[in-house]
């Protein structure tokens, strides 16, 4: 970034528009650097969609926000990345207090064999969840309702999540993830594995979600990203195999008038 | 093109007709061949069968006799041929004690290692310990019924609770070296049944902020719990039908009591016991044994059965 | 939409907040760490039972004896007595014991026929009666010998201490004997090797065919699915119904053949080691078969596929590819069973295993006794000297199961290098 630009983001931090920010992010998996020098602010309730074609770190980089990538041994970050201002990887910071915070769809639906109900409740409980009976019943109903499938589901609350359809059990697990109420919620390919009607309930519910949560998407498809998101991160494997950040910026701009000729390559579909 | 026809000439001028005869020969030694491998996959039926046949005709026998009464088999609790009491409750209660105590020892211990193996153990760690749980497998039952009555029958007896209340033939001890024999199996059996559990699920897990504990109990032990519970049914099959542990350290004499401080026989214990000493083939004493194995055959083959259904009926599907 | 998304979930509160959190966490880390030291103590109680086992057998099979005679050696003869030819020993025996006894053993077995050893060990039984007036284990005769040493004198002034190994060349060449000090599980060795061989002749062959027709010959019809349930669950039935089994067809329906009748052998039953080869054979016959199955299966498809399209027939394929690949696994397969077998106790008691039986066996119509029912006599006689030769026995056998396991492990490994 320019001097300027440097300006403008630590103004932009201290009055707390970035929700999380990215700086100077390197990503190895034991000796191979999988994704090179990152530095990325992510707006405040707004959406930012990361794209790009295949294999070049877009979910590497998703999954350092909320320290899942811990779960892979060997895999170290250097940088930092900064959450109301704190590096969430200093040692004293707890990667559960992070997950709590910073909430994770994955790409292929992940419902427990449990009730639906239990798997909305699962997240709460072991969080420490204080409430009676009535009140987690109407917890569970408020995240049914923000993934947009109350109406669905609300008769068979006790059958197994696994039951649902594909784009239902996606549903199921963003309501899942709303029930620990994280500030951020990272979606990772959500409707790669959906047909087009799911996708597009997703894609209205991640509009209405912005109004509440910051959300960073990692997509593939182009089109998704142009419709949903506000801002856009586009990415791109350098001849060494890592992932490199090539462009960033509001979405009208990176789709139509982008500023590295990579992008704009990407954007109208001459690879990828 | 001419090159081709003349390899076509070449070939089959160089073999005559009629002196290799593929088909007939070779058919006939296949269907040979077909039958014997036939036969040796088959005589598990013939196994079967004669277990069958074997048991059910000596049990006829035994229950036909006028010693011998349906409902007093089934319904005392007294085993004592010299009186013509024949009442299976007492060998049965016996069986279940030691079965039940090895189940509380094997059960949790087994799981436990399992989890520890299976969520939290490096692949170095695995190295090293998996192996004792395959040696503690390998070691023959006689061995381990030697071990519970030169050691774990003094150690309770003298460590804890004195040798006025504990017995020198004991359930307990029998039980409780049972359960460690039985460790082995419900912890690889539980192990395989928690690594099946797609990483995704976990993940899920991890991403709504649980801790490892959290995960591995809450969320991964639930999803296969049905292979856990086929271990736990299996275990007590194992237990059920085991003899040296209980023939050398639970007792030589058939008792009714639930104090496992006590000596008691169990039903292997007493086909063991009888079948060794002298018996003529027209006694009671030798249908008996038919009879109590008609028991134990029934027993076990509920047990197998039942662990097999539970895996189909609860198997969790993660797609 | 038909529903809006006002979930903004921060005001409700039921969850921890602020500095809640990190106590929350704090103790849920706790947590987690306790029951991590739980899961793995499961696995240290498993370890020190297993410690534990082979520390109890060590410990009696080695200490001190106070060891006493009746007759010393030297009166008999000027040479030590292991040089003596067998009818020196013989003679011997006839000088020293009364006629009745001496025409009592060779009633039992003609001395004729007894190996040398036998003759020694009665003589040293009857003879010499040496014998064991106390014997101390392992850990008390290194930790407390001034003890022992006092006691010994005491009570028995005209014994001798001596450093004992249970397990020693006599003991695994001498055959059983009352005694426990001149015992051995020679005949015992034998007899295992001779049941064995019975078995692994039929298992082996049988087995694998029976994994050949499984696997390459069956096609799924009912009658394949019922033999495969079939064997299932004969791997879950006690082996002690596999012993009544043996029991009541070997042992009695067919005691012509077993016996040996049949084929002119007399002054015999049907517990001999022809039935105990054969019930351990339907023991053993399904985990063979399940092994081999999965010996089978390991072969890749694409071996068979090259076979079958150069137009070989099925058999030719499972003899000179399926099989040779197989190998590695079949072999493992084997010593599996084999070790299962070598283990078994039940049923061979409910065969009728002879219990005290000195002779040991030449042909298999004979009486016979195995290592582990040997084990299971010693154990439950009381006396801490057959507790020693019980533990003695032991080592052998878990000696012997260890070289064929590490055997199997060997061979695995080497050939797993040529794929």
């Amino acid at each position: 970034m320019t001097v300027a630009e440097r300006l403008r983001v630590n103004m932009a931090q201290a009055n707390g528009i970035y929700a999380v920010e990215l700086q100077n992010t390197h990503i190895f998996y034991g000796s191979f650097h999988a994704v090179k020098d990152v530095s990325l602010p992510i707006e405040r309730q707004k959406i930012t969609a990361f794209i790009g074609p295949s294999g070049c770190g877009k979910s590497t980089v998703l999954r350092a926000i909320n320290r899942m990538n811990d779960l892979i041994p060997g895999a170290r970050l250097d940088g930092q990345v900064l959450f109301h201002g704190k590096n969430i990887y200093d040692p004293d910071v707890d990667p559960v207090e992070v997950r709590r915070r910073i909430g994770m769809v994955f790409q292929k639906p992940n419902p427990f064999p449990k009730s639906i109900y239990d798997n909305i409740m699962f997240g709460p409980r072991i969080n420490g969840w204080r409430g009676t009976k009535a009140q987690a019943d109407e917890l569970v109903e408020r995240a049914l309702r923000g993934a947009a499938i109350w109406d669905e589901v609300k008769d068979k609350l006790h059958q197994p999540g696994t039951a649902l359809s594909g784009g239902q059990q996606q549903r199921l697990c963003i309501a899942r993830a709303l029930a620990v109420q994280p500030e951020v919620i990272l979606v990772d390919e959500p409707c790669s594995a959906l047909d087009p009607i799911s996708t597009l309930k997703i894609e209205e519910l991640m509009f209405e979600l912005r109004r509440n949560y910051t959300i960073i998407i990692v997509t593939h498809n182009m089109q998704q990203a142009s419709r949903v998101s506000d801002y856009t991160a586009f990415f791109l494997m350098d001849s060494d195999r890592a992932g490199q950040l090539i462009e960033y910026g509001p979405t009208e701009e990176i789709f139509t008038s982008p500023k590295d000729k990579r992008t704009e390559d990407y954007i109208s579909g001459r690879f990828g | 093109m001419e090159q081709e026809a003349r390899v076509g000439i070449e070939r089959s001028a160089a073999i005559p007709p009629g002196v290799i005869n593929l088909r007939g020969r070779r058919r006939f030694g296949e269907r040979i061949v077909e039958a014997i491998v036939f036969i040796c996959g088959a005589i598990s039926i013939f196994t079967t069968t004669a277990i069958v046949i074997v048991l059910f005709q000596e049990a006829w026998l035994f229950f036909g006799s006028p010693e011998v009464d349906l409902t007093e088999f089934f319904g005392t609790t007294t085993w004592q041929p010299e009186t013509g009491r024949f009442g299976i409750w007492s060998l049965m209660t016996s069986t279940l004690m030691t079965s039940i105590i090895a189940l509380l020892v094997a059960v949790p211990l087994g799981l436990g290692a399992a989890i520890y193996l299976s969520e939290y153990a490096s692949p170095t760690v695995r190295g090293y310990l998996k192996p004792i749980l395959e040696v503690l497998a390998g070691v023959p039952t006689v061995v381990y019924g030697y071990f519970a009555l030169t050691f774990v029958t003094p150690v309770i007896l003298q460590g804890l609770l004195g040798r006025e209340t504990v017995e020198i033939y004991n359930m307990l001890s029998a039980g409780l070296t049972m359960g460690i024999m039985i460790l082995p199996l419900v912890a690889s059996m539980s192990e395989d049944a928690l690594s099946a559990v797609p990483r995704s699920l976990r993940e899920g897990s991890y991403g709504l902020g649980a801790t490892r504990l959290e995960t591995s109990v809450r969320a991964v032990v639930p999803a296969a719990l049905s292979g856990i519970l086929a271990a736990v049914i299996v275990a007590m099959s194992r237990a059920v039908g085991e003899t040296m542990i209980v023939a050398l350290a639970a007792g030589a004499g058939p008792r009714f009591t639930f104090n496992p401080l006590q000596a008691a026989e169990t039903m292997t214990g007493h086909i063991a016991r009888i079948s060794g000493g002298d018996i003529s083939y027209a006694s009671i004493q030798y249908t008996s044994i038919f009879a109590i194995a008609l028991v134990l055959l029934f027993v076990t083959l509920l047990l197998n059965l039942l662990s097999g259904w539970v895996v189909r009926r609860f198997r969790e599907v993660y797609e | 939409m038909s529903t809006t998304t006002n979930f903004d979930g921060r005001s409700t509160g039921y969850l921890p907040e602020g500095a809640d959190i990190n106590r929350n966490i704090a103790t849920r880390r706790l947590r987690g760490k306790i029951w991590q030291t739980l899961f793995f103590s499961s696995l240290v109680i498993g370890s020190l039972a297993l410690a534990t086992l082979l520390y109890t057998i060590i410990d009696d099979s080695f200490g001190y004896i106070a060891v006493q005679t009746k007759i010393d050696p030297e009166e008999l003869s000027d040479r030590p007595l292991e040089e003596l030819s067998k009818e020196e020993l013989i003679e011997i025996l006839r000088a020293n014991i009364s006629a009745g006894l001496f025409r009592r053993f060779d009633r039992d077995e003609p001395f004729s026929e007894r190996s040398k050893e036998s003759v020694l060990q009665l003589v040293e039984e009857r003879v010499i009666g040496r014998e064991v007036a106390a014997a101390f284990k392992l850990t008390e005769s290194l930790l407390e010998r001034e003890r022992i040493e006092a006691t010994v004198r005491e009570r028995f002034p005209r014994a001798e201490l001596e450093f004992h190994s249970w397990i020693n060349r006599e003991f695994l060449t001498r055959p059983m004997s009352s005694v426990p000090f001149l015992a051995g599980v020679g005949n015992a060795i034998l007899g295992s090797l001779w049941v064995i061989a019975i078995t692994m002749l039929l298992v082996v062959p049988i087995g694998i065919l029976g994994g050949v027709y499984l696997e390459e010959y069956a096609s799924d019809t009912w009658y394949y699915r019922l033999i495969e349930t079939n064997i299932n669950n004969l791997a879950g039935v006690p082996s002690i119904i596999y012993g009544i089994l043996g029991l009541a067809i070997f042992v009695r329906a067919l005691e012509p053949i077993t016996s040996g009748a049949a084929f002119g052998v007399t002054d015999s039953n049907g517990r001999t080691i022809l039935s105990a080869g054969l019930t351990m054979a339907l023991l053993v016959l399904p985990l063979m078969i399940i092994n081999a199955r999965e010996a089978i299966r390991a072969v890749p498809q694409s071996i068979r596929q090259a076979s079958y399209g150069l137009g070989a027939t099925r058999w030719q394929t499972v003899w000179h590819h399926v099989l040779p690949n197989a190998l590695p696994g079949i072999l493992t397969g084997t010593i599996l069973s084999l070790s299962r077998a070598f283990g078994e106790t039940a049923p061979l008691i409910v065969i009728g295993a002879s219990t005290f039986i000195v002779s040991y066996p030449d042909s298999v119509f004979d009486k016979f006794t195995v290592i582990p029912i040997q084990i299971y006599n010693w154990t439950s006689q009381p006396g801490s000297q057959f507790r020693s030769i019980a533990a003695a026995a032991i080592i052998v056998l878990l000696v012997t199961l260890l070289l064929l396991n590490a055997t199997a492990i060997l061979l695995r490994n080497r050939f797993k290098r040529r794929y």
